[in-house]
């Protein structure tokens, strides 16, 4: 166990690694840097800046050198000082801008990934158990209308109605008379009021997905020989869908959570954007459109990081549920 | 004569597929005798397992057991297995009770996720009345009866952590665990290496000695059948075409297939565990039988013009036993 | 694995061992006769085919063009901005004077309301415009160089409004847009798997060919690239690219993003049949025959396995579809003058649009059946090439 956990740990060090190299390319590709862009704006209040001045701020921010120098420059400045660099847009440290939203996303994004699970399971489950039944059918036409429709399309639709039918659209997480209120029923109840549109929204290409992946596990399962064993040796057919195929179905479904969260994460930029979640969808376009690269870059090394959070833990949940990786016999 | 225990008779098992229905048993007669070894015999693809399968009715997906009874006789009445309900309860009890099975690939036969003292207490707890305690006692000393070591330890061992011979020990273990009286084994050995093979048959003979079961082995292997058998069954493209005692047979095969297949016995530590080399020609698909006998195409003594056109008829010698031969349509009991 | 069943291998080894004997004589009609299987289980698939067919309509759209589009994609009438879709119609009974037949689709009448001032139009059915097939109308150049002006469909009067889906809110015909954003999008998904796939099978063939330690460094690569998550990669990518960027430029750009990204599922896929094929017998004897490596890849084992390459190829497109669609529509892809399906759906975005213009939608519905159909045919194709793997 503790090796496995230890090959896991470097693996997730030298995934940071290269995530880190190529954020950093991302935010050098714009041509010009924090610096020109200082420059530029300066100028447009008729302020000039000296050559001095251009190169005391380039030395400050770590700008002069070359691209190694500058890499190892931000890198240190973040894993020592957890120093992201500065928004131009926002005129603050970047780390700040994320900060104050990353609760929202993490939040809105995990009671996603758990109501997806909630309802893909047992879809999928049922699905395979009574194949080529009605509702076999109807999970699976669901399933692929789910992965074939964008997200924002799904959000456009919602829109429509929402506005012909309601007259307007739902937006933020919370109603105005409670945002500023303490915790209570009355907010939780308001909040999930808030929350099952953009669920239902980032939620729908995950739900797909998932009822597809376990479906197809669980039918791949019960063809197996230990199924027809259990059979053979009189376990009874409930006890040997749960105890037997369902279990071992469990393992690919526990290792999505690595390739759902970035899915929910990129939903929210989507569903952020149309129905104004104070998440970190929003800003990242922004960021990206005005190509405010510190910003931006910073918030897809907090996603990335987030990802490989999400797959390190369920790495360990493989481990835990299945022997064979626990005993390392299965990489 | 020793008893009837297991009476096959007229089983047909097909397999829907897009192509239509593959018949892969064509009407099997077989008769297993309470404390005897019965041999299955036959080429990859000849129906062997679905036989055997179709028994304790665990004939996957889309196949379907189309005609025929399954008669057994182990309890005081005898009921053909075919026609009882899913639930009923005589099912549940022969299905690891009185009837124990092991297939040929041992681990893959194993839930990998569970010890296999887990799924030896989950079997035995559905089988008789022990308490869980009681079970785990009975678990180790059935894992130290099937000759695995340290029962004490391997009973918390996961089936990856066994090598095959072990996992198809496990296997029997699990087979024997409620004392059955027919144990049906599908190439049990195929999967595994020479000397493991021969320590797996060693342990059957012994544990068939000591609890008078009946097994019904089957096998392509012909070596094996000789060291085995008390009675043979030779099977071609779902149907049993020869059926005799073992001295018999190896002394004086009737049907042209049984005298090809013992023509390309493996030599000696060479093809074994593998497919039989020899027998000229390959099994048709049973979606295409050829008309006729279905052996006539790879057959020596072909007669043209009758063996391709009409079905052989079952041919009954002496001394009981049988083969679908028109060789022998007029002269009973003549020497080939 | 030691618990696939043995089936598949007993087949494959028989017909290998006739290839064994001569390679190149053999190697022909055993991959012939597996094509012929493929193809007639794929036939039994009935969504696959239909999709099938759907697919080869994209491809005459694509090629088609200018032809199939009623108006040139510049085309922009002020007079009619966020008009609903007119009907096709083919007899007017509504008119005084019984029926009359022919072609035709009713006009425009305009609303203007008079506190915000916006213009509504309905459609009339006093207003007759009347529509032909294969009518004059703006010259183009078909395939690039033959010069034409005739248009599959059209109104009679070029004057005359024929807008069969509608038009967007800066007066462009919905219809027009829509064609030309089906070669857009379609081509990017299409050029994208191709490069992504030029890049697996390089790298994929060479990792599963040669094995060992060249196979470990590529696989880690491989590793590396796809832990970096996918989708903000991309969002990066493309918003690092300079914004005054032509067209064109920007369309390869953001396929090469696409492709980048994309390029290490397939390589996996690639590899993974090499693996199983290195150590086959037709294999083993084509090196021994004196083959160099690059013959025995590309004309020994790629061949044999071509079905699972484009099942995987189908099942690609659908996701490269997509991610265009998201990075154009998040206004990081392509943009205006350049029309993808993601660039029409943006007229859509603001609620107080769509709310009165649904139609704005529809090309979200070409989106979903052109993903459908890749999936279907990508399913049908892999089910087909694996007929044991259900
Ligand atoms: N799942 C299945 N689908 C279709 N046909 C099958 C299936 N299982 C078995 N068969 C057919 O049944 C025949 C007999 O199979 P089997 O009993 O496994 O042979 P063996 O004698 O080697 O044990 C095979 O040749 C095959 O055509
Ligand atoms: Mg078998």
């Amino acid at each position: 166990m503790f090796q496995y956990l230890g090959r896991r740990a470097i693996y997730m060090a030298a995934t940071l690694l290269a995530i880190s190299l190529v954020v950093f390319v991302i935010i050098s590709l714009p041509p010009g840097d924090f610096v020109t862009a200082l420059e530029a704006r300066y100028a447009v209040q008729g302020q000039r800046l000296t050559p001095e001045d251009v190169a005391e701020l380039r030395s400050r921010y770590g700008l002069d050198g070359n691209l190694l120098q500058q890499y190892l420059h931000w890198i240190t400045q973040i894993v020592l000082h957890g120093d992201l660099g500065m928004s131009f847009e926002h005129q603050k440290p970047v780390s700040e801008v994320i900060s104050s939203r990353l609760g929202a996303t993490l939040g809105v994004s995990i009671a996603t990934l758990l109501v997806t699970w909630a309802i893909a399971f047992p879809i999928g489950a049922y699905s395979a158990v009574k194949q080529h039944s009605i509702g076999d059918y109807a999970a699976t036409t669901i399933g692929f209308l789910g992965l074939a429709t964008p997200n924002f399309l799904i959000a456009l639709i919602f829109i429509y109605f929402s506005v012909n039918w309601f007259g307007s659209v739902p937006s933020g997480l919370c109603s105005p008379e409670w945002c500023d209120a303490s915790w209570n029923l009355g907010k939780v109840l308001d909040l999930l009021g808030h929350l099952w549109i953009p669920m239902i929204v980032i939620g729908t290409a995950g739900v797909a997905g998932l009822v597809r992946i376990i479906r197809n596990n669980l039918l791949d399962e019960l063809r197996r020989p230990y199924v027809t064993a259990a059979r053979a040796r009189g376990v009874p057919e409930g006890r040997l869908l749960r105890r037997y195929p369902l279990r071992v179905a469990l393992n690919p479904f526990v290792s999505t959570i690595g390739w759902v969260l970035p899915i929910l994460l990129v939903g929210d930029i989507v569903v952020g954007q149309i129905l104004g979640l104070p998440t970190l969808g929003p800003i990242l376009l922004g960021a990206l459109k005005g190509q405010d690269m510190y910003l931006a870059g910073s918030i897809i090394m907090v996603l990335s990081l987030v990802t490989v959070i999400g797959t390190l833990i369920s790495d360990l949940l493989l481990g835990w549920l299945d022997p064979r990786i626990r005993l390392g016999y299965l990489r | 004569m020793a008893q009837p225990l297991l009476e096959i008779s007229g089983l047909r098992t097909g397999f829907e597929t897009h192509d239509g229905t593959v018949p892969a048993v064509d009407g099997v007669d077989l008769t297993v005798h309470a404390g005897k070894t019965l041999c299955v015999v036959g080429e990859s693809g000849c129906g062997k397992s679905v036989t055997a399968r179709s028994i304790l009715r665990l004939v996957e997906e889309p196949g379907r057991i189309e005609a025929g009874t399954v008669t057994w006789h182990g309890d005081d009445e005898p009921f053909d297995v075919l026609s009882l309900d899913h639930d009923d309860e005589r099912l549940q009890k022969l299905r690891g009770g009185d009837i124990g099975m092991i297939f040929q690939e041992p681990a893959a036969s194993l839930l990998p996720l569970r010890s296999i003292g887990a799924q030896l207490i989950e079997t035995i707890r559905n089988h008789t009345d022990l308490d869980k305690k009681a079970a785990r006692e009975r678990a180790i000393d059935l894992l130290q009866l099937v000759g695995i070591p340290k029962p004490h330890e391997r009973v918390d061992a996961y089936p990856f952590q066994l090598s095959g011979g072990m996992c198809q020990r496990a296997m029997i273990a699990i087979a024997l665990c409620a004392d059955p009286s027919l144990l049906i084994a599908d190439e049990p050995t195929t999967a595994l290496d020479v000397t493991t093979q021969a320590r797996i048959l060693d342990l059957m003979r012994n544990l068939q000695e000591r609890h008078h079961m009946a097994v019904m082995f089957i096998t392509h292997d012909l070596g094996v059948v000789a060291e085995l058998a008390d009675e043979v069954a030779v099977m071609y493209l779902g149907r049993v075409v020869e059926r005799a005692g073992v001295e018999e047979l190896f002394a004086d095969p009737k049907h042209p297939y049984t005298r090809a297949l013992l023509e390309s016995v493996p030599v000696l530590g060479r093809d074994r565990g593998r497919d039989l080399p020899t027998v000229p020609g390959t099994v048709p698909n049973p979606l295409h039988r050829p008309k006729g006998c279905s052996f006539h195409p790879r057959c020596r003594d072909a007669i043209a013009g009758r063996c391709d056109i009409d079905e052989p008829p079952e041919v009954v010698f002496d001394d009981g036993r049988t083969a679908e031969c028109v060789l022998y349509d007029d002269r009973e009991g003549a020497q080939a | 694995m030691t618990d696939h069943s043995d089936a598949p291998h007993a087949n494959s080894a028989s017909l290998d061992s006739t290839g064994a004997a001569d390679p190149e004589a053999d190697g022909k009609p055993a991959t012939a006769s597996q094509r012929q299987l493929v193809w007639w289980s794929f036939k039994k698939h009935r969504l696959a085919l239909v999709s099938a067919w759907l697919l080869i309509g994209l491809l005459v759209v694509v090629a088609f063009t200018e032809f199939l589009a009623p108006y040139d994609v510049r085309h922009r009438d002020s007079e009619y901005t966020t008009a609903p879709p007119q009907v096709l119609k083919i007899v007017d009974t509504d008119g005084g004077d019984g029926w009359r037949w022919g072609l035709h689709v009713d006009g425009y009448t305009s609303e203007q309301d008079e506190r915000s001032l916006r213009i509504t139009y309905e459609t009339n059915p006093d207003d007759r415009v009347e529509v032909g097939f294969f009518v004059k109308g703006e010259e183009y150049e078909l395939f690039g160089f033959i010069p034409w002006d005739r248009h599959l469909i059209g109104p009679k009067d070029p004057e005359d409004p024929m807008y069969l889906l509608g038009t967007t809110t800066d007066g462009k015909d919905l219809l027009t847009d829509l064609v030309y954003a089906t070669r857009v999008s379609t081509s990017v998904g299409i050029i994208g798997v191709a490069l992504a796939f030029l890049m697996g099978i390089v790298l994929g063939a060479i990792s599963g060919y040669f094995g060992g330690w060249i196979d470990n460094g590529i696989q880690r690569l491989i590793e590396l690239v796809m832990a970096v998550p996918a989708i903000p990669l991309w969002l990066g990518l493309a918003a690092a690219l300079p914004t005054d960027m032509g067209p064109v430029m920007r369309y390869f750009i953001i396929t090469t993003i696409l492709a980048v990204v994309a390029w290490t599922g397939l390589a996996r896929e690639v590899r993974g049949r090499f693996l199983a094929m290195r150590s086959e017998e037709f294999v083993t004897s084509a090196r021994l025959d004196g083959s160099g490596h690059g013959r025995v890849m590309f004309r020994h084992m790629l061949p044999s396995f071509s079905s699972h390459i484009i099942a995987a190829l189908s099942l690609s497109i659908p996701t490269m579809i997509l991610a265009e669609t998201a990075l154009s529509w998040l206004g990081l892809g392509l943009r205006p003058p350049a029309v993808s399906w993601g660039v029409q759906l943006q007229e859509a975005s603001k609620w107080s649009v769509l709310s009165g213009a649904p139609w704005l939608l529809i090309p979200g519905l070409a989106v979903v059946i052109a993903v459908l159909a890749f999936n279907f045919v990508g399913d049908g194709l892999r089910d087909a090439a694996d007929p044991y793997k259900h």
